[in-house]
């Protein structure tokens, strides 16, 4: 089964976006699943960014490393991943004397690491010296000199090439994809449907890639490896989109009708709502024209002045009768606090879909973490539950949107829904998503309100009727009040009115399936459960495959709902187990204590990742083993850049 | 010494040291030349008959090639002296916010 890893590193800002979204693309053509993902640092423009790219016949779900092909556009990215390479490097002849010294961007830890190898393996500190150590570890070593290939484009090309960057990531590119065997005319292809409508760009950039496989031709007899064939979905009838998490999250909230999302800018948040800015204004299906009896709908998308205000505008737009979201990370959670409490107290069905990444404070902004459960769980002050969800992979997410506005309406609570930076910035192919199922939920609405109307009226489920502000008169007061709203501190209408709030959360717990809170992957009998949330899954599922092959049996429990948090289901799993191995993005092992606070089962074997960076198959498949062996209690990865 | 370890008044007619020069911001060795509209890519070892030596002999901010970055009025000597190569400015290409995520 074809299963490559093929990565792309060079300066940011310096054509490796687009070089890997055509990599992605070309894959898909040759017939593959794909999962790219993202590094890039937070400085924005000039160090170090990359793009590595899972490529599967069944599902990409996870990154992984070695990768088989490496493609290294300047020296800095031979420096920083000639440890990550499995068969394949591709680098640039015309670095070959540069010293890791005078790579100012580079940071002075990884200089010291890499000159510590270096040393201790006898080279020189430069791009020679790292080819010369390839070369001992039996690496196939690929010198392409881009300078002339890139010259030889621009006269082919016969326009004044300006855009340097994306030819030469191209060039780089075309040579790695040369030496699997992905045709020339499939690259040429993804190139036209990356850059669609950009003629100027796509016209030397397919030159690019030809010259780029000519010389890979007569050089390396055109293909070092052995040739990956068409995969399984090459020519289906079966459309296939590519997407971000961010994208993904976008077309949840658009199916799911949404009516206004706020938002103020923050990584890795602000590209979902830069998406909907596309759909202010879109034409209705026929179908939903005759429906609705209107041509055009469109969501309103409102960038404001702080994130206290994103989410206070989102709960009055929900207060008016409008389905309503914000998005934002960590650093934009804490600021709305305030805010959140306010939602609570006055039961304001609102979306906060929360991006998590390194953190505390700023922290790492463009760097992976799952550090933000207690934040979604606890913040705020009160006794103030809320819906927290996290989703495992890019197809949860879409449906996870629509169904947080849904649980929104009907429980008309905050939905806080996670999703950490390593799905938010990974690209992957889904397949059209169905919408044959997708029920829009608004739970209970009093169309003809009374005056005066008893908004939070006392019922059995704990959830009042709503009515809209200006269908009568209601009153919200971030103070407790009665039934009508209006300020009331009487100690026994007090507890009347907390029990009501805390009882449509028991309503939730009851009526939210289980397959929405928790899933049991794998052979449910299996002595072994690693248990994990978010993008674990896409790392998790691959390693019990792997090490099934190894003759370890294990399964894998995927907890998608941490309030209400499915209990009694996760605990008759993890006791059923012999060994349970808890699996996170973070360096207190959140899942893990909240798994402990709701069931009591203390999770004994942990395997932690902080480094900013997703968890890789290798390196979970290997603390899995490592943990088998030697029963220690917890483990912290580091692999990747 | 002169910028980029050439002995100072020898400079030679090669495109990295002419002032319509300039050097990409990201990768090494090329460039653009900006002497016509619409500018051309070359390379830094290219030369032709519009050579005009540059000149980094007044305080001023400057784009330091060696370091990748921009040096200011205060420091731009400390970065002569070392013998690293000092333009107006380097060249960015105009897709670059294409390239870029947005970081906040």
């Amino acid at each position: 089964m074809v299963d490559l890893v093929f990565e792309i590193g060079g300066p940011q800002g310096g054509g490796i976006e687009s070089a890997g979204q055509i990599a992605l693309r070309a894959f898909m053509l040759k017939g593959y699943r794909v999962y790219g993902t993202r590094e890039y640092h937070s400085n924005i423009m000039g160090k170090h960014s990359y793009f590595n790219i899972r490529v599967r016949e069944d599902r990409a779900l996870a990154p992984n490393l070695p990768a088989d092909i490496v493609v290294a556009l300047d020296a800095e990215s031979v420096f920083t991943h000639y440890n990550d390479v499995g068969e394949f490097l591709v680098y640039d002849t015309g670095v070959l004397s540069k010293d890791i010294d005078s790579i100012q961007s580079m940071s002075k830890y990884l200089k010291a690491r890499v000159k510590e190898e270096l040393d201790a393996n006898g080279v020189p500190h430069t791009v020679e010296g790292v080819i010369k150590l390839l070369e001992k570890r039996g690496k196939r070593l690929v010198g392409v000199p881009l300078r002339s290939l890139l010259k030889t484009t621009a006269e082919k090309a016969g326009v004044s090439l300006v855009s340097i960057s994306r030819a030469i990531n191209t060039i780089g590119l075309a040579v790695g994809m040369s030496l699997i065997g992905v045709e020339v005319e499939k690259l040429q292809k993804a190139i036209e449907l990356f850059f669609a409508g950009k003629q100027k760009v796509i016209k030397p950039n397919v030159i690019a890639a030809q010259v780029a496989y000519d010389y890979a031709k007569q050089n390396f007899g055109g293909i070092h490896r052995e040739v990956i064939p068409d995969g399984p979905h090459i020519n289906t009838d079966k459309p296939r989109l590519v997407v971000s998490g961010n994208d993904v999250v976008a077309m949840g909230k658009i199916a799911g009708g949404l009516r206004v999302q706020t938002y103020y800018p923050i990584t890795p948040a602000a590209d979902e709502s830069l998406y909907l800015e596309k759909f202010e204004d879109f034409p209705l299906t026929p179908e939903a024209a005759e429906k609705l009896g209107l041509e055009r709908g469109g969501i309103v998308v409102v960038q404001t002045e702080d994130e206290i205000s994103a989410l206070n505008m989102a709960i009055g737009a929900s207060l008016a009768g409008a389905r309503s979201a914000t998005s934002t990370s960590g650093p934009g959670l804490s600021l709305m606090a305030e805010a959140l409490g306010y939602a609570g107290i006055i039961e304001a069905p609102v979306v906060i879909t929360l991006y998590m990444r390194g953190g505390p404070s700023t922290g790492m902004p463009t760097r992976n973490s799952q550090s933000d459960l207690f934040a979604a769980l606890f913040q705020g002050h009160g006794d103030l539950p809320r819906i927290v969800i996290a989703s495992g992979d890019h197809e949860e997410a879409f449906y996870d949107a629509i169904k947080a506005l849904n649980w929104a309406e009907k429980y008309q609570t905050p939905v806080i829904h996670l999703l950490e930076k390593a799905i938010a910035n990974a690209m992957k192919d889904i397949f059209n998503p169905d919408l044959s199922n997708v029920v829009i939920d608004r739970g209970k609405i009093e169309k003809n309100p009374p005056k005066p109307f008893p908004r939070f009226k006392y019922t059995e489920d704990g959830i009042s009727p709503r009515a809209f502000l200006g269908d009568t008169v209601v009153w919200y007061t971030s103070n407790e009040h009665d039934q009508f709203g209006r300020r009331n501190e009487d100690p026994v209408e007090r507890i009347k009115m907390q029990d009501k709030r805390l009882k449509k959360f028991e309503t939730a717990a009851k009526e939210i399936p289980l397959e929405d809170k928790v899933t049991l992957y794998g052979d449910p009998d299996a002595k072994i459960t690693i248990v994990g949330w978010g993008a674990v899954k896409g790392a998790a599922l691959d390693a019990i495959d792997k090490l099934k092959e190894e003759g370890i049996n294990a399964n894998y429990l995927h907890i998608r709902m941490f309030m209400p948090f499915p209990s009694d289901y996760v605990k008759s799993v993890l006791e059923k187990a012999e060994t349970v191995i808890g699996v996170e993005g973070n360096a207190l092992a959140q899942a893990a204590q909240v798994i402990r606070m709701f069931t009591g089962f203390d999770i004994p074997h942990l395997v932690v990742k902080y480094t900013g960076r997703p968890i890789f198959v290798a390196e979970l498949v290997e603390s899995v083993k490592h943990i088998l062996r030697t029963g220690d209690k917890k483990v912290v990865l580091s692999l990747g850049q | 010494m002169g910028r980029d370890g050439a002995p100072a008044g020898t400079t030679e007619k090669k495109c990295k040291n002419c002032k319509y020069w300039r050097p990409h911001v990201f990768y090494e060795g090329i460039g653009v030349c900006t002497y016509k509209w619409p500018w051309k890519m070359t390379f830094e070892d290219d030369s032709c008959e519009h050579f005009e030596p540059i000149k980094i002999d007044k305080p001023g901010f400057y784009w330091c090639a060696t370091c990748r970055t921009r040096v200011t009025p205060e420091d731009y000597m400390y970065h002569l002296a070392k013998g690293h190569r000092l333009y107006p400015m380097p060249y960015v290409e105009p897709e670059v916010k294409e390239e870029l995520y947005s970081v906040e």
